[in-house]
């Protein structure tokens, strides 16, 4: 527990040290599901258009 | 691509298992600074993306060359895939070293040459973004762009002897400097692991986002010659 509390207090400086990981890791792993999502939809739409293609409609 | 495709999941692998021994490193294993308490945690992710900043943005110049000498299509694909990344390091570099700059400076920020110089390569990444999607045809709005970058490029030395070359609050560099590193392993260790992570990182997004963009590109064609009928 002491370690604990100490852990998440660091030595009075929370306030910057855990926003600073914080806001790293937000950016970026939000570039990184961004960028999966992207690639899923352009995926789908390419699919879609090659299956129109070989239908030729 | 058909070489980096392949290599995906294993560096995906390596960039999850060197973030999470980085993290143990810097927020558990490695020791407080005499002077600056805990805050010099903040200093294992503000360094490494400070120094990813740079490192995209050369070798979005590098890839930028490339195109304009050689004409190499993927290289375009490759500064355009890079410059959103690079903004998302420049940004957290950003970020990061203001939360340290107040407890440690006692201000969020200066308008010195180090910080001021970081904050105009945030916008050259935003006016590269910007410019490659400004164009109807995308294959001109990546010229425009790999112009641009080359000529940005001259802010990237500036950055980075801007501590030496003007009076800064900002310390100088303690790593990659003459005579070797001035930091205690302790430290240095947990900063180099997450630089490597960071790294990593960097190539698994570029990676998925030049597929995208190729994708993207087989669409468009697609799509034209449907409208050619």
């Amino acid at each position: 527990m002491v370690f604990a509390s100490s852990f998440w207090s660091m030595g009075g400086y929370a306030n910057f040290v855990w926003p600073s990981y914080f806001v790293v890791a937000f950016v970026l792993f939000g570039l990184l599901i961004w960028t999966l999502s992207q690639g899923k939809s352009l995926k789908k739409r390419l699919a879609l258009l090659e299956q129109l293609k070989e239908k030729k409609i | 691509m058909a070489i980096a495709a392949p290599c995906l999941p294993w560096l995906s692998a390596a960039t999850v298992i060197c973030l999470a021994y980085g993290l143990y490193l810097s927020l558990i294993a490695s020791p407080a600074d005499y002077q600056q308490g805990e805050t010099v945690r903040i200093m294992y992710v503000h360094v490494p993306s400070a120094w990813m900043a740079l490192f995209v943005y050369t070798a979005m110049a590098v890839a930028s060359l490339v195109a304009v000498i050689w004409r190499h299509p993927l290289a375009e694909i490759a500064a355009q895939a890079s410059a959103p990344i690079g903004a998302a390091f420049t940004f957290c570099a950003l970020v990061t070293g203001s939360l340290w700059g107040k407890p440690m400076w006692g201000t969020w920020w200066v308008w010195d040459a180090r910080l001021t110089s970081v904050l105009i390569l945030f916008f050259i990444y935003i006016a590269h973004m910007a410019l490659t999607s400004a164009f109807d045809d995308p294959a001109r709005g990546r010229r425009a762009a790999a112009i641009l970058c080359l000529v940005g490029f001259v802010n990237v030395p500036i950055i980075k002897f801007s501590v030496e070359w003007w009076n800064t609050l900002h310390q100088p560099a303690s790593v990659i400097k003459m005579g070797g590193p001035s930091i205690h392993a302790d430290m240095l260790w947990p900063l180099l692991v997450m630089a490597l992570a960071f790294k990593l990182l960097y190539l698994c997004i570029l990676i998925v986002r030049m597929k995208n963009e190729l994708t993207a590109a087989r669409i468009r064609s697609l799509t034209a010659a449907r409208a050619r009928g």
